[in-house]
């Protein structure tokens, strides 16, 4: 097995990656809603909710037909390299991101165009003063997709393939070590990936409240 | 600045009306007060006057103008001549001062020395580094108040000003909206009647279940 530093490094930065892209799709996405009409809104946060359980498998056989060589982007050359899991764990990410940000900004985008309002204002301007308003729920918004992001075998195997020293991410390294028997590796890396899971949560969930009291 | 209401209704589910069938014109400075028993369609009234709201029928008629067939950009216009004060303080998170800069932020149009003279007269400079959860409900009301006074416009419709104030507060307030009524039209809405607001009052109008009495 490849050491176990180079592994925790490259899940770090393709989930860390992902998730960020997963976050900024889902910021944008959640203004578009929150600014649509609220059945319509309604109705795709319904099917964004739907979305959170999608098996990762699924979403990993379609980031390969996407990306295999009869697929629409396989001119990008990226099967089975680290970039196929970043486009495919966003994908994973995405829905349970959007999902919890979507209520905290329109709620939040509500009050603010109110108060807007009644000061004179039609229209624009409010992105920043409601972004500072959902300040934790930005923070918990991306620590949920990176959750499941780094969690999650299905893309990772299917669209990175698991290959040593350059597509291994942590789960992979764990299915791995499991079917060749090598059980005290495969606990070790799953410890491994359940400490970074928790600090990183921890950390950024302290780092969002200390924001949260200071304002 | 003149405010026509004509043949004005407003119903928020599409059964009961809120208001019913109003007419008043707001004709230049002067303290117009609104009375009624809650429920009468005092807030609607007001939000309908300072354009927060579109009525479900009537017209709103903004210095010959019929504010809601206007352009987008006439509407802005229009628009920034009215300020509209919550009964329930909207307070953002941050400190008051930070609540009280995004009267500016958010409308462009405040008048920094009437800020000032505002918080000198409430005595809230103790206020304005507090956060804004931590403001009492008297307090949270008056960061409310200098912030929706010193935005600079034509009309102030204030629901409830009164709510939550103190005694000597209530005295200031009422210093300030005379003073403010010389040059504005001011709006107020309020079921606690004080003598010194009703004789300054340039014209009252009775609410009752949504029509003037």
């Amino acid at each position: 097995m490849e050491s176990l530093l180079d592994i925790t490094l490259r899940s770090l930065w393709i989930s860390g990656l992902a998730s960020l892209v997963s976050f900024i799709a889902a910021l944008a996405l959640s203004f578009s809603l929150a600014r649509a009409r609220e059945s319509v809104a309604n109705v795709v946060a319904g099917f964004l909710e739907s979305l959170v359980g999608v098996p990762t498998t699924v979403i990993g056989l379609l980031t390969y037909m996407l990306l295999y060589p009869r697929g629409p982007l396989a001119p990008l050359n990226l099967l089975y390299t680290p970039w196929a899991i970043v486009i495919g764990e966003s994908l994973v990410a995405l829905p349970v991101s959007a999902v919890v940000l979507y209520r905290s900004v329109r709620r939040s985008l509500s009050v603010v165009s109110e108060l807007a309002a009644s000061l004179g204002l039609t229209s624009g301007g409010l992105f920043g003063i409601v972004a500072r308003e959902i300040i934790p729920d930005l923070f918990t918004s991306y620590l949920v997709g990176f959750s499941r992001a780094i969690g999650e075998l299905g893309v990772a195997l299917i669209a990175g393939g698991g290959i040593q020293g350059y597509t291994n991410v942590l789960t992979t390294a764990i299915a791995l070590e499991t079917s060749i028997g090598n059980y005290e590796d495969a606990i070790s890396v799953g410890l491994v990936l359940i400490s970074i899971t928790a600090l990183i949560t921890l950390a950024l969930k302290t780092m969002g409240e200390r924001i949260w009291r200071s304002s | 600045m003149e405010v026509v209401l004509e043949g004005v209704s407003h119903t928020y589910n599409g059964r009961e009306y809120a208001l019913e069938e109003v007419g008043l014109s707001i004709d230049g400075p002067g303290l117009y007060l609104v009375v009624g028993p809650n429920g009468s369609g005092k807030t609607t009234l007001l939000k309908i006057v300072s354009l927060n709201l579109r009525p479900s029928r009537g017209r709103v008629i903004v210095d010959g103008l019929d504010a809601w067939n206007t352009s987008k950009r006439e509407f802005a216009e229009l628009k920034s001549k009215f300020v509209y004060s919550h009964d329930k303080p909207i307070l953002l998170r941050g400190t008051c001062r930070y609540n009280l800069t995004m009267g500016g932020r958010l409308s462009g149009r405040v008048d920094e020395d009437f800020m000032k003279r505002l918080i000198e007269i409430f005595e809230a400079e103790k206020l304005l580094e507090r956060k804004s959860r931590e403001l009492s409900a008297g307090q949270a009301k008056l960061c409310s108040l200098i912030r929706a006074l010193s935005v600079k416009a034509e009309v102030y419709a204030l629901d409830e000003p009164f709510n939550s104030l103190d005694s000597s507060n209530v005295s200031r307030l009422l210093a300030v909206l005379r003073e403010l009524s010389n040059t504005k039209a001011v709006l107020v809405s309020t079921h606690f009647l004080y003598e010194g607001l009703l004789n300054s009052a340039k014209k009252t109008i009775r609410l009752i279940n949504g029509k003037i009495a």
